[in-house]
């Protein structure tokens, strides 16, 4: 084959095809662009400005760096947390991915789909939860109980410490590493363990020399997203080490913008340190990972055999079901019980139960009207619009030919790497000064920072569904004489309409549990319930903390269950 | 009257050329095969006509009116080209009935329902699954899909009808029957026709005319007889059949009226009917069924070579021998019906007029894959 120069072909396009579908994909990739790049900017220009400077005059523009270069341990603060997070997230991921797909213990099934439970539930109530399961000396429910079982004056276990944020980070991660890896390990062929069976290979060398080298790009790459999720934590560092000085670089960041002694320059620094770090992390797992989903793990092509572990049935059958518990059980359980409490007490037998927080909460507190009403609205407002563009963007990367395609499909995956409180930071430093635009402290701009932060989420979830459509169903369409909009409306939409759905429902989900970037951008008129349970929790009323924690996480279920009654969608694939 | 034409086609991804300067010409009613190896640009070609490909440069014209060109700017989007097409996948849509499926082309042209409906019928009357109007598309069997796609592409009448491969996805079996099926349907509708393919069997049964395709440009073009007897360079000698192509000089000395004698680089002499080939490096090819194993030399025989059995396999219908010719390896396929047994000498001859002289370079081969 030779090779040849192509000129006018896109000129040929072009003549073509001008049409409204062109307006339209260019309008798509400009919002595109705006939302996720003009608050990066802003966060840019930001660091270098000084607090005068927001309001005229200039100083050093360097003294939020100069800020953070004096508060090093932050940074040393949030790789420790961030590093261990991610280790027992893979740990425990890999651990349970492994049980769940290649050994015969009891309800393996179950187990599947109970991993995947924390998707639904906040890090932020898990932090809760293990605060009032593991706060220090006999304060702790589960401290007090081990206290009295072993005859002790004191618990030995104390959650307000680096080994806690680390431990409830990395729990609630866990189910990322674990759809990846599960995923990589069904989807491998058995003739590869088989073969090394056949040759000789014993069980435990098989998995050694086999199964763990074929499923070390799904590891590696889980691990570099799990880590840039934790060090961009913000609702666990929050509750659990920033009322006890144990700062992190976003708990940091908050305290800047929202503390006694507000220092812009230098949360912006901070942010774009920490998104930095962030991006390269990313960039280092697309290398390694390529562009699969994040959410939606197919090729269940395979069924393995099993192996019969035989003594070790029952030790890995506790680590599974006891993960359930430390993630689930134990966090809830303690939710539900101190919500009932008169008084705070980590004794059930003498306790006094009421259900005077939930009327606290629900009635005489007017924020969780306003709150529950811009949740949900912001949810469903927010959940369609993302996948509006969403929708637009995996369309245009995955059929369409244009040019600067795979450039905007960077720009929208950019913000899987900025962390919400970095990126509201942002949005602040962008809209603030802009008066003839009043978007400062309106719940619009709660609503562009859902819809960016997620963009990454939805596209992926689509671009994946997508990409299972044969492009010749399309094709064969505007063969048969139809236009591009007959095509979308009668071929496309109706075969996505599943993935779709899954999009939304995940977007939606997403929304109502958003706390990073909504703690920076909400005021007491756009207050939404992830921030009113922070609120409550830095106010410390544990037992109506407890009460609202519950009320958004039943609010959570029945919209899940409402959504999928009317997507007619039977198992929701995450 | 010509029904497309395709002119100076070049395709590129990216700045690599799939399609490198092909044209060729359908006639009115014609059933036109491009058969080539795979990546050689056949189905680019293929959907550069449908308009699913931008072509770099070149001109394509459906029935006199250009769709493409790049010279003066014209480019007819896919949907107004009045085509159709038959995807290797079927590209059945999942969410439609059969009937859906079949009228969808017929409600773009603004039929009234009932003459939709007349015709969505006897065109599933045409491929044999009258019965089948309202089943939904994924209870069908991949046979059954086949001939939804084939209803569906021919109901409203298009100028064209373009073939990917269609029939790669059936078993042996059903790939067979739907040959002849698909053969008489074309014949029947008279729809000018391009049918793209790698299987050579279906390209010279099924087509009027041959085109094939190598490394993005046109070998050579022909009815199905022409292709197989005469083919015009190693590479379609070689594509086609089993053959064996062997290289040598020309002999100056003449043989007899019509005939020109090759010297191989083994010694030997291969006698063949003359062609007008002007380079002095020549190759002569033929087909291992066109070579005779005899156990004396024939009387009349031209080219008659002493030849050693060194492997026969036996494959039902027939069986090959691999012969050494002087330390030139040959290829032969005989009937089964009387063996020579492995390490034998023996004598092979070929006719001069089954012996392809024809512009050479390199090396000999033989045989080829059985295809």
């Amino acid at each position: 084959m030779t090779t040849i120069p192509a000129p006018g072909r896109w000129l040929v396009f072009l003549r073509g095809r001008v049409s409204t579908r062109g307006v339209i994909l260019s309008v798509v990739a400009c919002v595109v662009t705006l939302l996720v790049l003009y608050p990066l900017v802003w966060l840019v220009i930001g660091s270098f400005l000084t607090q005068r400077a927001v309001t005229g005059s200039g100083a050093n523009a360097f003294q939020g760096y100069i800020a953070l270069l004096g508060e090093m341990e932050l940074v040393f603060n949030s790789a420790v947390v961030g590093v261990g997070a991610t280790l027992l997230a893979v740990v425990l991921g890999v651990s349970l991915a492994w049980i769940t797909t290649r050994t015969d213990i009891l309800w393996r099934g179950a187990l599947d789909k109970l991993v995947l439970v924390p998707f639904f539930i906040t890090p932020l109530l898990g932090a809760v939860g293990w605060a009032m399961l593991a706060s220090p000396g006999r304060g702790g429910i589960l401290n007090n109980m081990i206290a009295s079982a072993f005859g002790l004056d004191e618990g030995p276990l104390n959650i307000y410490t680096p080994w806690g944020i680390i431990f409830v980070t990395g729990i609630y991660y866990v189910p990322f590493t674990y759809l990846f890896v599960a995923g990589a390990l069904r989807s491998m062929d058995p003739a590869l363990e088989e073969g090394s069976n056949i040759l000789g290979g014993g069980n435990l060398k098989t998995a050694f020399k086999i199964t763990f080298p074929l499923i070390k790009p799904a590891i590696v790459g889980s691990s570099l997203l799990v880590f840039v999720l934790s060090i961009g934590q913000f609702g666990v560092p929050a509750v659990l080490g920033m009322p006890h000085g144990y700062l992190v670089l976003t708990t940091r960041i908050y305290q800047h913008v929202a503390g006694f002694l507000p220092n812009y320059g230098a949360a912006a620094a901070m942010g774009l340190s920490l998104f930095l770090v962030t991006i390269v992390g990313v960039y280092l797992q697309f290398k390694v990972l390529g562009n699969t989903s994040y959410v939606t793990v197919t090729g269940r092509g395979f069924r393995s055999k099993l192996l019969d572990v035989r003594g070790w049935k029952w030790p890995l059958f506790i680590l599974g079901f006891g993960y359930v518990a430390a993630v689930v059980v134990l966090p809830m359980g303690a939710i539900v019980f101190s919500s009932l409490l008169k008084f705070v007490t980590s004794d059930p037998s003498t306790a006094v139960y009421t259900l005077e927080n939930f009327r606290y909460v629900l009635f005489d507190l007017s924020t969780t009207k306003v709150s529950i009403r811009n949740t949900i609205g912001l949810a469903l407002g927010g959940a369609t619009l993302a996948l509006a563009i969403c929708g637009s963007v995996a369309w245009i990367v995955h059929r369409t030919k244009l040019r600067g395609r795979k450039v905007l499909e960077y720009i929208a995956m950019v913000p899987i790497a900025i962390p919400g409180i970095v990126f509201s930071l942002g949005l602040l430093w962008a809209w603030i000064r802009v008066s003839y635009v009043p978007m400062y402290g309106t719940i619009w701009i709660v609503l562009i920072a859902y819809i960016t932060v997620f963009l990454p989420y939805g596209i992926r979830a689509i671009g994946a569904n997508l990409v299972q459509i044969d492009p010749s169903l399309e094709e064969c369409a505007s063969v048969c004489g139809a236009k591009w909009s007959r095509v979308l409306r009668t071929v496309t939409l109706p075969l996505l309409k599943p993935g779709l759905w899954a999009g939304w429902t995940l977007l939606f989900i997403s929304m109502i549990k958003e706390l990073s970037a909504s703690a920076l951008l909400v005021n007491s008129k756009t207050m939404v319930l992830s921030v009113q349970v922070f609120d409550l929790w830095l106010g410390s009323s544990f037992t109506r903390v407890a009460a609202l924690s519950l009320i958004q996480t039943a609010l959570i279920f029945v919209l899940l269950l409402m959504v999928r009654r009317i997507g007619g969608v039977k198992g929701m694939e995450l | 009257m010509v029904a497309l034409e395709v002119k100076d086609l070049v395709v590129t991804y990216d700045t690599v050329a799939a399609v490198d300067g092909v044209s060729f010409v359908a006639d009115s009613g014609e059933f036109v095969a491009l058969l080539g190896p795979s990546g050689c640009g056949k189905t680019s070609t293929l959907r550069a006509i449908a308009g699913l490909e931008v072509p770099s440069s070149g001109r394509i014209s459906v029935l006199g009116g250009t769709v493409f060109d790049d010279v003066n700017g014209i480019n007819v989007p896919t949907e107004r080209r009045d085509l159709s097409m038959v995807f290797q996948s079927y590209a059945i849509w999942p969410h439609m009935t059969v009937f859906e499926n079949v009228v969808y082309g017929l409600q773009l042209r603004n039929y009234s329902k009932a003459e939709a409906r007349i015709r969505v019928e006897e065109a599933l009357e045409l491929v044999g699954l009258s019965e089948f109007v309202d089943r939904p598309a994924p209870q069908l069997s991949g046979g059954q899909q086949q001939r939804v796609a084939l209803a569906r592409s021919f109901v409203f009448e298009p100028k064209l009808l373009l073939f990917d491969e269609p029939l790669s996805n059936l078993d042996a079996k059903l790939r067979n029957q739907m040959r002849n099926e698909l053969k008489q349907l074309q014949e029947r509708l008279g729809i000018t026709s391009i049918y793209v393919t790698h299987d050579q069997e279906e390209a010279l049964s099924m087509a009027d005319r041959v085109i094939v395709m190598n490394n993005g440009h046109v070998e050579q073009g022909g009815d199905p007889l022409s292709i197989y007897y005469e083919p015009a360079t190693p590479f379609v000698a070689d594509f086609i059949g089993s053959s064996n192509i062997v290289h040598g000089e020309r002999v100056d000395e003449p043989i007899g009226p019509g005939l020109v004698a090759v010297r191989l680089d083994n010694g030997g002499i291969v006698v063949c009917d003359a062609r007008d080939v002007a380079s002095n490096r020549l190759a002569v090819a033929f087909k291992s069924v066109h070579l005779k194993l005899t156990k004396n030399v024939l009387p009349d025989a031209v080219n008659a070579w002493e030849v050693r059995v060194t492997r026969r396999s036996f494959a039902g219908d027939f069986v090959e021998y691999q012969l050494d010719w002087n330390g030139q390896p040959l290829l032969c396929r005989g009937l089964p019906d009387e063996l020579v047994e492995e390490g034998q000498a023996i004598f092979c001859s070929v006719a001069p007029e089954h012996a392809v002289l024809m512009q050479g370079s390199g090396t000999s081969t033989t045989g080829g894959l059985a295809r």
